[in-house]
């Protein structure tokens, strides 16, 4: 079977330039929140990028986004380059590119109803009438599981869990390729947090979306992903096949972050691994690897040269001067 | 004579949507040097049941309206202000989950971990610095001389909740109530934490009441665990039993929920429906309408009474009502 | 979710709406802006006399409760025999016209350049606030009166003069909350939509920042109302002989230690009005607050 790229990104940086003065600003330094990320998405399937505060996941997802401009680097969407494009080219992207965030009472407006909120995407981009935008909105809001009478209520009138189906379903309505969800379930009540994902994994089987899932819980990923990307400090340390990287894992930062994820049975316990320190500043990255302070096994390369990604298995990369 | 002993605690919130019983009937002991969990998702009463212990329930319009506190024999409900004053931070003491807001931006480290210690011990000028010193040492923060003079804004959210632990335990309380200590912080320095209070705990002999919503955490950390629902605890066991062993409907529909890091899941079994809203809780069981154990026993007009199903291990639930 | 609790104290109790989406409703005030309206309206039909023929048999009677005084005048006439109640009551149509007109020129146009600097940002943002700060550095009087003299007195240069001065308070304020309302999610979701920059502005950030604009414009008017009033009583505002109260508390004011209450009456029906919209700006500050509507 024809496996399909769907979006692919190479190279990708952003820059955050930091000024001081208030008139007169000049640049004293720069944020590096994403540092040369590269990877691919297949159509139909779940990438998940995860990493802790600061490592540039949700920066990257703006990018993919266009919310935010990259300051350098590639992003191709089925083949083409969407990083310049503007007005009508940037319209159609939007149509395929859809999104989720994390805070359900933040993405909808608290000043308009759910049927407006949820038909906006279709008014912004089709030229239908209203009875067939009505129309839409209904089915959308049933094929996430709300009473289609929702429509016409405000979001405070419901719960956080009902609130994250709405912005699912409006993320829906333009039948976008790929929906970038970002922490979609963190916060939600552990109950909730299950419907939703399966409520997301269900609606990729039935109409194959694609998504790029940003996460930190580790089980929400090991669930919903079928490939991983470790980011640390705005660049990729692992990258590949979820149960590859599951098992194998090879990056000293990528054996932390698991051991850290918390196994649900007292006898199960399996020493975690502390790492030393903090997450240093995005400004002044250690240098070499940018992890080499905090890890165990770093050799006196590790503060000189920073690694590569190199394919270690099928498709399986990880950025170490150990490997 | 157990550390603690609470006794059917209740209290309630006088609004204008009606009373919300936010702790309802709540029973439970803690011995010397046990950790108790207490799980539950939001609204279920657990923060309510810690701000009860300390006493610290925002008034007017909530109050504690029944049961009792035993603090080593002694019921805390009836001290005075004044005398509730006195037992707070040195014999029970309590960390919170949002380390930007414990800390008061405008004061320095130093400045307010030695309130702490001059209102319980007394201490003036050289001793002063040097318990402070001693304190951070504990909580093993590195140069902490230096850090004495740092403003909370300095410091990165799990050096804050290190310093937030230093302030609670530097008059070396035998209880410490920790309310999501670790939910706002990366999975990596949440390993730290949990360490670290567990080291803390092995060399001070304290008492530890953890509240969460997580069970890997619950796994990881607790002898017992208390479950709660609604404003009351529907199981309680030892914590191996209860990960073997659920009983109740709601702990099991929890579990089947949640993902696992350790296995690949085929489908979680998401629990029907929303937490009750609070104001409109039924005197039934409250977690009749989504339990999928429901059946003709589970009356309606009454609170299923406490069973024993193991072992130091009790629900409240109608499956296991006799005759 | 723990739903808040409402206290209301013991004196405001007694004179507003306890219950309902009208709770707290400041129920004297309200009467009071609604006679303003009210009397706004139909003051030529309602004023038993008129306010503006002279009557000078019938100078300085004094108010119905003091010797000499008379139901037929209850508030007295002034220095010219003219009756102070039908000064007042046709007095309020100039002074609510022209706050209308400067709220809808000064306050709405004010907001909407508050909101476009505060969404875009960047040059724009710059040179608009720069503007403002300039307009907000004149003092108020010295500037209506420069064009009361240039251009002459009349309810036109009043309303300009005002809103000149107005349209920068309004324009700071609405841009500080849109800097707050952009970065909410819903806006950039509103983006990934597709949704272009005025159609966010209007949709989605001007209903967010509404509540705001109320609060101002009611809280505004107030201040309006006197700063017209003061105008007039400096001789810079509507001219004679249209009785606004500003004017008549001026005409009054030689008089204050005898015919106190040629100045009186008018100073105390301003104090009320501003005072009930003052009031009204409180409590509808509460009631929009959008922390406080989710249960």
């Amino acid at each position: 079977m024809h496996v399909s790229t769907l979006l692919e990104v190479k190279g990708l940086k952003k820059y955050f330039s930091v000024t001081k003065g208030v008139l007169l600003t000049k640049n004293v330094g720069w944020i590096r929140a994403v540092d040369g990320v590269s990877f691919s998405i297949e159509e139909g399937t779940t990438f998940a990028l995860v990493g802790e505060s600061g490592c540039g996941k949700t920066t990257t997802a703006k990018m993919i986004l266009r919310l935010e401009k990259e300051s350098e680097g590639s992003i191709l969407f089925c083949g083409q380059e969407i990083g310049h494009l503007k007005r009508q080219g940037l319209r159609q992207i939007r149509s395929s590119v859809q999104a989720v965030f994390q805070d359900p009472s933040a993405s909808l407006n608290p000043r308009m109803r759910v049927g407006a909120a949820v038909a906006e995407p279709l008014e912004v981009n089709r030229r239908l009438s209203r009875k067939e935008i009505e129309e839409k909105v209904k089915e959308v809001l049933v094929r996430v599981g709300l009473n289609p009478e929702a429509a016409r209520l405000f979001p405070h009138e419901f719960s956080g869990g009902q609130r994250q189906r709405i912005a699912v379903a409006r993320s829906l309505i333009l039948n976008p390729r790929l929906i970038v969800l970002d922490e979609p379930v963190s916060a939600l009540d552990v109950s909730i947090q299950a419907q939703i994902m399966n409520l997301l994994k269900d609606l990729q089987e039935q109409f194959g979306i694609t998504y790029l899932l940003i996460a930190h819980n580790l089980t929400t990923v090991r669930y919903m992903a079928k490939h991983i990307g470790v980011m640390y400090l705005g660049k990729l340390v692992e990258r590949g096949p979820m149960e590859q990287v599951y098992t194998n894992r090879l990056h000293p930062y990528t054996k932390a972050l698991f051991s850290a994820s918390l196994t649900l049975h007292p006898d199960q316990v399996t020493g975690e691994i502390e790492l030393p320190g903090e997450v240093p500043s995005s400004m002044n990255p250690p240098s070499g690897c940018h992890f080499h302070p905090r890890c165990s096994i770093a050799m006196p390369i590790c503060s000189k040269a920073q690694p590569e990604l190199k394919e270690v298995g099928p498709d399986h990369y990880g950025a170490c001067h150990l490997l | 004579m157990n550390l603690l002993e609470v006794k059917d605690l209740r209290t309630h919130f006088f609004t204008r949507w009606g009373t919300v019983k936010a702790v309802d009937g709540v029973t439970f002991s803690l011995k010397e040097r046990e950790t108790l969990g207490i799980v539950g998702e939001s609204g279920c009463g657990k923060s309510m049941t810690c701000l009860s212990l300390m006493r610290l329930v925002p008034e007017p319009a909530g109050r504690i309206v029944g049961g009792q506190i035993l603090l080593r024999g002694e019921d805390l409900l009836k001290k005075t202000e004044k005398e509730m004053r006195r037992i707070r931070g040195a014999k029970l003491s309590m960390i919170l989950q949002d380390p930007m807001t414990s800390l008061n931006p405008v004061f320095t480290i130093g400045d307010q971990i030695k309130e702490a210690i001059t209102i319980h011990r007394g201490l003036k000028g050289r001793s002063l610095w040097e318990r402070a010193v001693e304190v951070l040492k504990m909580v093993r923060i590195s140069s902490p001389e230096q850090r004495l003079r740092n403003w909370p804004h300095q410091l990165s959210g799990g050096m804050r909740q290190r310093v937030v632990g230093a302030i609670s335990l530097s008059c070396e309380p035998g209880l410490l109530i920790a309310d999501e200590p670790t939910t706002s912080l990366d999975a990596t320095i949440q390993v730290q934490i949990l360490h670290l209070l567990r080291t803390l705990q092995e060399e001070s002999g304290l008492a530890l009441i953890f509240v969460t919503h997580d069970l890997g955490i619950v796994a990881r950390m607790c002898n017992r665990v208390a479950v709660m629902y609604a404003g009351k605890i529907v199981e309680m066991a030892e914590v191996r039993d209860l990960f073997n062993h659920p009983a109740h409907p709601y702990t099991q529909g929890l579990m089947r929920a949640i993902p696992r890091i350790d296995k690949k899941v085929g489908r979680l079994t998401s629990i029907a429906g929303e937490p009750p809203r609070l104001h409109q809780v039924p005197p039934g069981c409250a977690f009749a309408s989504r339990c999928s154990s429901v059946r003709d026993y589970c009356r309606p007009d009454q609170y299923p009474p406490r069973f024993e199903v193991g072992r130091d291990h009790w629900i409240s639930c109608w499956k296991y009502a006799k005759g | 979710m723990i739903p808040p609790i409402k206290n209301l104290s013991p004196l405001r109790s007694w004179i507003q709406f306890k219950t309902g989406p009208l709770r707290g409703f400041p129920i004297i005030p309200g009467f009071i802006i609604f006679l303003f309206v009210f009397t706004a309206f139909f003051g030529e039909i309602l004023a038993p006399y008129s306010a503006t023929e002279l009557n000078l048999p019938d100078k300085f009677i004094p108010p119905f409760f003091q010797a000499n005084g008379s139901m037929s005048h209850p508030l007295g006439t002034d220095m010219l025999g003219r009756d102070i109640l039908s000064r007042i009551i046709v007095g309020a149509a100039p002074s609510l016209i022209v706050a209308l007109t400067v709220v809808i020129l000064g306050g709405v146009g004010g907001s909407a350049l508050g909101i476009i600097s505060g969404y875009y940002g960047g040059k724009v943002d710059v040179v608009l606030m720069r503007a403002a700060d300039a307009t907000l550095s004149f003092p108020i009087i010295l500037v209506a009166m420069l064009l009361a003299v240039t251009l002459g007195p009349s309810i036109r240069n009043v309303i300009l003069a005002i809103s000149i001065i107005i349209w920068a308070r309004y324009a700071r304020v609405v841009r500080g909350e849109v800097l707050s309302v952009r970065e909410r999610d819903f806006v950039a979701l509103a983006k990934v939509a597709g949704a272009s920059g005025p159609r966010i502005m209007f949709r989605h950030i001007f209903p967010n920042v509404m509540h705001t604009i109320l609060v101002m414009i009611t809280l505004q008017v107030g201040f309006i109302i006197v700063l017209e009033a003061t105008l007039s009583f400096l001789g810079a505002g509507i001219p004679p002989p249209t009785p606004v109260w500003g004017s008549l508390i001026a005409e009054g004011k030689m008089y204050i230690a005898g015919e106190w209450w040629i100045s009186f009456f008018p100073g105390l029906s301003l104090a009320l009005v501003v005072l009930s919209f003052n009031m009204l700006g409180d409590w509808l500050r509460e009631v929009l607050d959008p922390k406080l509507r989710q249960v």
